[in-house]
């Protein structure tokens, strides 16, 4: 088959899934099946289709007429669009075998088959998304995207907690899709046609041009869970199944990166103020995310505020390589581009492992507080394990994947530091340090994270009671755990995937200049010594082993500094071990606490706790909402309640209609 | 001689640094007294050992705000027994935020300036808008009386090094006048200081505000 | 780039050497305090006595206790492959090492703070938390002074960055050069649990920061973690001498000189620690904000020192 049948024979095949899936009704377990063997079918299909495009570096392109309006059937791919369809259906199978089960306990239901059907329309619309070549087509595929996600999240729709987290994804989701609405428009407007050949064609005043901008900034942004338009993000990620956690955290979050990059190449060569503003919005989604990410106690919540951690890096490289690309820096601007691209990938990765196993932890105890686990790791050996890797790998530890997504980033703002001209230097030079202060909180955070539900004593009974999850479960950790080793350790590999979209972004057309300076050579280096750690480690292990060879090895309780009667509720919690962080901090974060010291020499209650208010809810949209709420007040007499008023209004439309018609 | 000129430049802007973060007085007044000599010192190394006019200014800087005012100062911190400043208005780590911030801007201040004026360099016009800043932010953020003395000495500091980038431009008068009136202006704070300090038995300014008059 | 076989070498004076600035620093504090001391040799026996010993292990504790310790030494050990030790060129030299060099004093920290918080002791859970928290606050200022060596150099690989240095633009970068090493002197003691940030020789454990995380580790486990930690000394020790070795002059002349600097950074250190009192842990922050405020500094005189 071409690769164009191919490519459009993925979301075809998934829709076709759906459907099947809701028609299974009750049979639910029958609906799983399906919905694995179609994305595995889909991401066959798909990821071959990618692969011709990537390795011929020939992209394509199709357009059919269509009945709706203003609107043609456009798609094609390029190395972006292939890169993110690989990327959104290989990651598509492991969730949905996870998936099965994660919902294996809860029995058949109507219900659970809707949302096998809604997983499957969520990844044919995503990849959808990435294919489209029209405003329009693209804009239906997004609120897709959108909606069948919406209905993931509310799947525990018992919940109030839950509806009302869905409800302010709702809310948050269609304000990005406003925007979007708005950018397509203005720009059509002048291009007179939807289509995205049209839309890169048209000419674009500079002022146009950065309204554009703004517009996409907020309307991807808020898919992307940029701050400070990230606020749904750590409500709803929470408030889905894992397995649609992992999903929507690790690959539709990276809808809005898609976005902002088609924005990119679409409009031109890009001004240098974009490059700033990416790279600012980026560093502060970064700090910010992984400060609250330390605040939080709920696990699923944590993972979820690295979420907006991780975006935030993706777009600092993103930012680093647009202003090298505006300087003139051909080479730099490729390694910040190919940084950003493979984080893309990685966070993929180490993502949908984090919500995998922190997912399986959280079920088994039935609580996603951090302060009620521990000590799973014994009881949950690949779950713990695997968290471990990914913890790692979220940290950017060698040898796995992040490091390396890290490292490009890195290389290019050293680089950028060093050869731009003064300002871009200037800018790329500070940046630096805020990245590290990043990776240094999001070791902190990832040790306590790990260390609190993972390893110890159990806090509660329901920890101690956890058991290993099944090996439908088990499985698509340990394989996520190997891709994200492998993709470490394999990275001048993983970078053939992402260098033709990186230049596309860079607008070169090879990459002689980075294979000579930046790229290859000092890559494998990389690669090379994350090999060498291995077998340090390795040869370490050995020698530790012989050297206890045939000595005492005995077991006593953990020393106690004395204290005869330790109970596992003095381990060292969560928020204890965050607090040297977020203390010098206090100022800036704001935290509540609530405090009862004891009193007296036997005190009978003490209690602590501590709250961290996300600061975009508290000073950007409780204000808003609240304003929002009076004008909505004020429209409140609109609604009567009866049908005669309403039929009114339909009558008063028409007449006003035309009205309007004639006197026009 | 450069490197001379550079590294009582650096050492200025630490002093800057050192002066916003500390809590003693006596460091504060002290800082200021070495930063006040380093900037003497290099009136002579920038205008030449053989101007006469560098050496009256050299001398007049080095005199009163190395020698006199200190002295003075270090009596009143003495009488009064204010040895620290409790209650700043800001951390002491924010402060340094602050400070670090400032010299950030001072640098891309000077990096803005006219070539005319950065004829000495830019670390010299860097340093000047840093100490400025500096002193401006312990009048800021500092409640007591004579932390905000030092805060206008350490603001003049930085005029006197701005005016050492204009080279000799700057008429031997107005350098005096500027000298002198830091003197009479410390001085009289000297006097108010201890003052205050009888009348009230202490010397917090912010504590002034009470001196309002209620509304009836 | 070219690596030769020989190369490997310049990792033995780390190897050999590095326990040796132990004793260094604890015969310079019994020194300073009028005491004799313990030979300087001591920390070699410790390490070999607690390589013949047997374990002791906590009943909470899994596998993540046990590989913590060989995982973090070896860490360290890769990192020490890109540190050229004077005249002897590093095994593993490419543009951007320096960026992996920090990463992998990370991982050997992370595996540090994953075997204590494994033990469910409060006291090595406080431990880790201090060491998470300050090392995440020491983490921008080191990358803010690699930034300015590799700025100074226009380089990106520590065995370009370092030991370049030359008379001839000697005086126009000391300034910076002599702040940015007084960043990192700051860094080195936290990093290193030194006072003023951590007291290795207390013996309380509400006190301590490193020593109380590895309070359950014991026999060949100890070993590796002490020798790791003496390895880390030497290596930022390394980085600090380096800055300031010249290229030129004969092998021998600038090995002694690298050595002699070595061990002039260790009575250093034990010459601060004589002096100095413990920080509140609160300020523990504030020291490597001055850390960090210092580095920029160093930074802003280099790019104000390139422009006329």
């Amino acid at each position: 088959m071409n690769p164009e049948a191919l490519a459009l024979a993925a979301p075809a095949s998934l829709l076709i899934g759906a459907a099947v899936s809701l028609a299974c009704g009750k049979r639910s377990g029958v609906a799983a099946w399906v919905a694995i063997l179609a994305t595995s079918f889909a991401a066959v299909l798909g990821t071959a289709s990618a692969a011709n495009v990537l390795r011929s570096g020939a992209g394509w392109s199709i357009e059919a007429a269509w009945s709706l309006p203003w609107a043609t059937f456009s798609v094609g791919m390029d190395g972006l669009s292939a890169y993110f369809l690989a990327f959104i259906l290989a990651l598509a199978v492991p969730a949905a075998a996870y998936g099965k089960g994660y919902l294996a306990h809860e029995g058949d239901s109507r219900w659970a088959g809707a949302s096998w059907a809604f997983f499957q329309i969520l990844v044919a619309s995503m990849a959808v998304v990435v294919l489209a070549r029209d405003g329009v087509l693209f804009l239906i595929a997004w609120e897709g995207m959108s909606v069948a996600s919406f209905f993931l999240v509310i799947h525990d729709h018992r919940r109030p907690e839950v509806r009302s987290d869905a409800l302010v994804y709702l809310v948050a989701t269609h304000l990005g899709a406003a925007a979007l609405a708005a950018m397509f428009g203005l720009w059509g407007r002048g291009a007179g046609s939807l289509a995205f050949a049209a839309l890169q064609g048209a000419p674009l005043s500079r002022n146009v041009a950065w309204v554009l901008f703004l517009l996409a900034l907020v309307g991807f942004g808020s898919k992307a869970g940029l701050a400070p338009f990230h606020v749904w993000l750590p409500k709803a990620h929470p408030a889905a199944p894992s397995h649609v956690s992992a999903l929507m955290s690790g690959v539709m979050i990276k809808m809005g990166i898609y976005g902002l990059m088609r924005f990119i190449l679409m409009s031109g060569p890009p001004p240098a103020g974009w490059g700033y503003a990416l790279l600012g919005i980026g560093a502060l989604s970064a700090v910010g995310g992984v400060l609250y990410a330390l605040a939080q106690h709920d696990l699923k919540r944590l993972l979820a505020y690295h979420s907006v951690e991780n975006v935030g890096i993706i777009t600092m490289g993103l930012g680093a390589g647009l202003l090298a690309r505006t300087a003139g820096l051909e080479a730099v601007a490729m390694a910040a581009l190919c940084g950003s691209l493979l984080h893309v990938l990685n966070h993929g990765l180490f993502k949908s492992l984090l919500f995998y196993s922190g997912g399986a932890a959280t079920q088994a105890a039935g609580t996603r507080n951090m302060e009620r686990l521990g000590g799973l790791l014994r009881r949950m050996p690949v779950t713990g394990a695997a968290f471990l890797a990914g913890a790692a790998a979220i940290c950017a530890l060698p040898p796995f994947n992040g490091f390396v997504s890290e490292w490009l980033i890195y290389s290019g703002l050293f680089n950028g530091a060093l050869q731009g001209p003064g300002a871009v230097s200037a800018v790329l030079f500070v940046t630096i340090p805020l990245l590290a202060l990043v990776g240094g909180l999001a070791l902190a955070c990832f040790a306590k994270a790990s260390g609190v539900v993972f390893l110890g004593e159990p806090r509660s009974e329901e920890a101690a009671r956890c058991k290993e999850v099944s090996p439908w479960m088990t499985v698509p950790m340990v394989l996520t755990a190997l891709a994200c080793a492998g993709v470490g350790l394999a990275a001048p590999w993983a970078l053939r995937i992402v260098a033709p979209a990186a230049r596309e972004l860079a607008g070169i057309s090879s990459n002689a200049a980075w294979n000579t300076s930046l790229g290859a050579g000092p890559l494998s280096a990389v690669v090379l010594a994350g090999w060498m750690l291995l077998i340090v480690a390795g040869i370490m292990l050995g020698f530790r082993r012989l050297l206890l060879k045939g000595k005492a090895l005995s077991e006593a309780p953990t020393w106690g500094c004395g204290y005869a009667a330790p109970t596992a509720r003095m381990q060292y919690t969560a928020s204890s071990f965050a607090q040297p962080l977020l203390e010098p901090l206090s100022r800036l974060m704001r935290p509540s606490l609530r405090k009862r010291r004891p009193k007296g020499i036997f005190p009978e209650r003490a209690s602590f706790s501590s709250h961290y208010d996300d600061p975009a809810d508290r000073t950007i949209f409780d204000p808003a909402i609240t304003l929002l709420e009076r004008l909505a007040g004020a429209l409140r007499p609109l609604q009567q309640g009866r049908l005669q008023v309403y039929l009114l209004y339909v009558l008063l439309t028409l007449v006003a209609l035309i009205a309007w018609e004639v006197l026009a | 001689m450069s490197s001379w000129v550079n590294a009582i430049l650096v050492a200025v802007l630490l002093l800057d640094l050192l002066l916003s973060v500390t809590s003693r007085l006596s460091v504060l007044i002290r800082g200021f007294a070495v930063q006040a000599a380093g900037i003497a010192f290099l009136a002579l190394l920038i205008e030449g050992f053989d101007s006469r006019h560098a050496w009256i200014v050299a001398g007049g800087t080095l005199a009163l705000k190395a020698v006199a005012i200190p002295y003075f100062l270090n009596r009143a911190v003495i009488r009064t027994n204010a040895r620290r400043e409790l209650e700043p208005l800001v951390s002491y780590g924010t402060s340094l935020l602050l400070a670090a911030l400032g010299v950030l801007l001072a640098f891309a201040l000077a990096a803005r300036l006219p070539m005319e004026a950065r004829r000495a360099g830019l670390l010299i016009a860097a340093a000047a808008f840093a100490t400025m800043i500096t002193g401006l932010l312990l009048l800021v953020t500092r409640t007591k009386a004579l932390t905000e003395v030092v805060g206008y000495l350490v603001l003049e500091n930085g005029i006197f090094l701005f005016g050492l980038t204009l080279l000799g431009r700057m008429p031997l008068l107005v350098e005096m006048g500027i000298l002198l009136d830091v003197f009479v202006g410390a001085f009289v704070m000297g006097i108010v200081v201890y003052n205050i300090h009888r009348t009230f038995d202490h010397i917090d300014v912010s504590a002034l505000t009470t001196l309002k008059e209620d509304e009836p | 780039m070219t690596a030769h076989w020989w190369n490997a070498l310049a990792v033995l004076p780390a190897l050999l050497l590095s326990p040796l600035l132990l004793g260094i620093i604890g015969k310079t504090k019994a020194l300073a305090a009028g005491r004799k001391g313990a030979p300087l040799l001591q920390p070699y026996r410790d390490l070999l006595r607690l390589l013949g010993k047997g374990a002791v292990y906590g009943r909470t504790a899994t596998w993540v206790f046990r590989a913590a310790p060989a995982i973090s030494l070896a860490a360290i050990l890769t990192a020490s492959l890109m540190l050229s030790a004077g005249p002897l060129a590093a095994p593993l030299a490419f543009s951007g090492d320096l960026v992996l060099f920090a990463y992998l004093l990370a991982l050997s920290r992370f595996a540090l703070i994953a075997g204590a918080m494994d033990t469910g002791s409060a006291f090595e859970g406080m431990g880790a938390s201090r060491e998470a928290a300050f090392s995440a606050f020491a983490e921008p200022a080191f990358f803010l002074v690699l930034g300015v060596l590799a700025w100074e150099e226009k380089a990106l690989s520590l065995s370009a960055i370092l030991g370049g240095a030359d008379v001839a633009s000697w005086s126009a970068k000391i300034p910076s050069l002599a702040l940015a090493a007084t960043a990192l002197f700051l860094i080195l003691l936290a990093e290193n649990s030194r006072i003023p940030v951590d007291d290795p020789a207390t013996h309380l454990e509400l006190t301590m920061i490193h020593e109380v995380m590895v309070l359950d580790h014991s026999g060949p486990d100890l070993a590796f973690i002490l020798y790791g930690s003496a390895l880390k000394l030497w290596l930022f020790s390394a980085v600090l001498v380096s800055m300031f070795m010249f290229s030129s002059g004969p092998a021998w002349v600038s090995m002694a000189l690298f050595l002699g600097g070595m061990f002039g950074v260790a009575v250093l250190v034990g010459v601060t620690e004589s002096v100095m009192a413990r920080l509140r842990l609160g300020r523990v922050p504030q020291l490597l904000g001055l850390a960090a405020v210092l580095a920029g500094l160093a930074a802003l005189l280099l790019m104000a020192g390139g422009r006329p």
